[in-house]
């Protein structure tokens, strides 16, 4: 449940299609906006960027973000491996884990067909091993 | 710090958090609440005077003493009640009392002027959810109303939407499963075991070891002796109280020995074991002295691990560790690992020591290897015990959340069954 009224940009929308359909990004990195009124598209990760790329810019974080992560080149995979993926570290600040929480949903109901999520809580967790047997499942068939 | 931290769209929203030991009032963007109320009232009824004739049975009238000042102060025929029950509002004229004094002494402000975000138990049933939100309207004239479970936002306000919160209060310890920011009403677990308890259990060892708990309302001067050496002190010349008040005094110095003494134990506690404790040294209110060895760790023991209480049949209460595990055994299979992977501490008596290193070593001696544990308890003891307010206060201050409230136009044109709708 989203309880916080904070908004989807369009573009957070957008972009994800072209992920999702035209497969033009590896990932896509959202945040809450400065204001905390919407969730806006941060960066995007171009074609081919390894787990490391992402791993390195979702991190350079200070407090929480959302992105999904299409999963579906490694190993040559084949579609359909999209992931939400939650970053949130437990040392940042209560402000940021409120608002990142509560406006999950919002976000996630806007990207129709992610089904799978990955919750991280620390750098600690963030190793590739863990992507959750979903996300990778296809990929290795 | 005061509030606007998001700037623009500063509505003054308040944030109110009831708790069966006190109710957390403030203004939503603050850090800290305002006002910190025990939930238990002074009532004192007047007797009647018989002027009227008819047969017509009036009500007696009654007189409220509310916070810490007020309520501590000897009266006669005053007695110590609380509003709540199981968590809920059961006295309504209570509570009312207890939000007008609010309005008055701590918020000093038209309660029009402020839409209020108030925090409730995860199992509060619909009719009082309606009846709270009737009265907020009617009453109060709110501008806007939002009702929050207070474990969703606690689950929040550490940053999860996902995972298992373990609330110990005073009246009772809870484990309440949140899954994607929802309450899993089915799978709620509680036991008695908590803050009360182990004030229960304080005074039944100070009756065995000849303690006289003498709260300070009753002394008027001390002189000081001797380690365990009877006490000298002069009493107060004072009314004479009710059973409840002094219950309540009582309890006060108790929690406060349990808070400075009590230490619990990092493994399971063993008669032989316990001699090698350190010792730690008490002073009560009435000047006599002593040290504490293995009393300590034996009573907070009892919450996890039952069989140490005595006169009760041993399987009848769950253990701290068992009220987590039973309510994760009725969620469904495949959320389980997210549960153990998110337990959130919160409450008041989670913050004896040792609370929670114990709690983690119960628990991953009973969850299964492959599940990842992993235990959330913020540090300070601020932050554990206004985690739900804070959440709200975070919450009810953002720009965003306007369109979130119930407002008094849509009270109006839906009625009260609004809040089903708009607070599931």
């Amino acid at each position: 449940m989203s309880m916080s009224g904070i908004t989807v940009d369009d573009d957070c929308v957008q972009k994800f299609e072209e992920l999702k359909l035209k497969k033009k990004h590896q990932y896509i990195i959202f945040r809450i906006s400065a204001d905390f009124k919407c969730i806006e598209v941060e960066s995007v990760g171009e074609k081919g960027e390894t787990f490391d790329d992402f791993k390195a810019k979702i991190t350079q974080a200070k407090e929480a973000r959302y992105a999904v992560l299409d999963y579906s080149t490694k190993k040559g995979g084949i579609d359909g491996n999209v992931g939400f993926v939650y970053w949130v570290h437990d040392e940042c600040s209560v402000r940021y884990k409120m608002t990142y929480a509560s406006s999950k949903d919002a976000l996630k109901k806007k990207l129709t067909g992610i089904q799978d999520e990955w919750p991280i809580y620390g750098i600690q967790d963030f190793v590739e091993e863990d992507v959750p047997e979903k996300m990778k499942k296809k990929a290795n068939s | 710090m005061s509030g606007g931290v998001y700037g623009g769209d500063e509505v003054g929203a308040l944030v109110f958090d009831l708790g069966s030991m006190s109710f957390r009032a403030g203004y939503a963007g603050e850090d800290t609440p305002k006002a910190d109320i025990p939930s238990s009232l002074g009532v004192i009824e007047e007797a009647e005077i018989a002027m009227d004739t008819d047969d017509i049975k009036k009500e007696p009238v009654k007189e409220y003493r509310i916070d810490t000042n007020s309520l501590r102060v000897p009266r006669k025929g005053m007695e110590i009640q609380t509003f709540l029950k199981d968590g809920m509002i059961e006295n309504w004229d209570m509570f009312e009392q207890m939000i007008d004094y609010t309005y008055k002494k701590h918020i000093q402000s038209e309660s029009q002027e402020h839409p209020v975000m108030m925090s409730e138990a995860s199992w509060n049933v619909r009719g009082k959810r309606e009846r709270l939100t009737e009265l907020m309207f009617e009453k109060y004239n709110v501008p806007a109303f939002f009702l929050c479970k207070n474990a969703v936002l606690s689950a929040f306000a550490n940053g999860r939407s996902t995972g298992l919160v373990l609330d110990s209060g005073a009246t009772h310890t809870t484990a309440v499963p949140v899954y994607d920011g929802y309450v899993l009403g089915q799978a709620i677990v509680k036991s008695p075991l908590a803050g009360d308890f182990i004030s229960l259990e304080c005074r039944k060892l100070m009756e065995e070891v000849n303690i006289d708990v003498v709260p300070p309302y009753m002394i008027s001067s001390k002189e000081p002796v001797n380690e365990s050496q009877t006490p000298k002190w002069k009493k107060k010349d004072i009314p004479e109280v009710t059973t409840s008040f002094h219950n309540y005094m009582v309890k006060d110095v108790l929690q406060d020995f349990a808070a400075s003494v009590l230490q619990v134990s990092d493994v399971p506690f063993e008669e032989s074991g316990a001699d090698s404790m350190p010792c730690t040294h008490y002073e009560f209110p009435n000047g006599y002295h002593r040290d504490f060895g293995e009393e300590r760790i034996k009573i907070p023991e009892m919450l996890f691990d039952p069989s140490h209480i005595k006169d009760v049949p041993s399987n009848t209460m769950l253990s701290m560790g068992h009220v987590i595990t039973t309510s994760v055994g009725m969620c469904d299979i495949d959320i389980r690992p997210s549960l153990y992977s998110s337990v959130i501490v919160v409450g008041g008596n989670s913050l004896l020591n040792g609370f929670t290193d114990r709690l983690n070593r119960d628990l991953s001696n009973k969850t299964p290897s492959a599940m990842r544990l992993k235990l959330l308890a913020a540090t300070g003891s601020t932050e554990r015990r206004f985690s739900c307010w804070i959440g709200g206060s975070i919450l009810a201050s953002l720009g965003s959340f306007q369109q979130m409230w119930i407002s008094k136009q849509e009270y109006d044109e839906g009625g009260k069954n609004c809040i089903e709708k708009k607070c599931p």
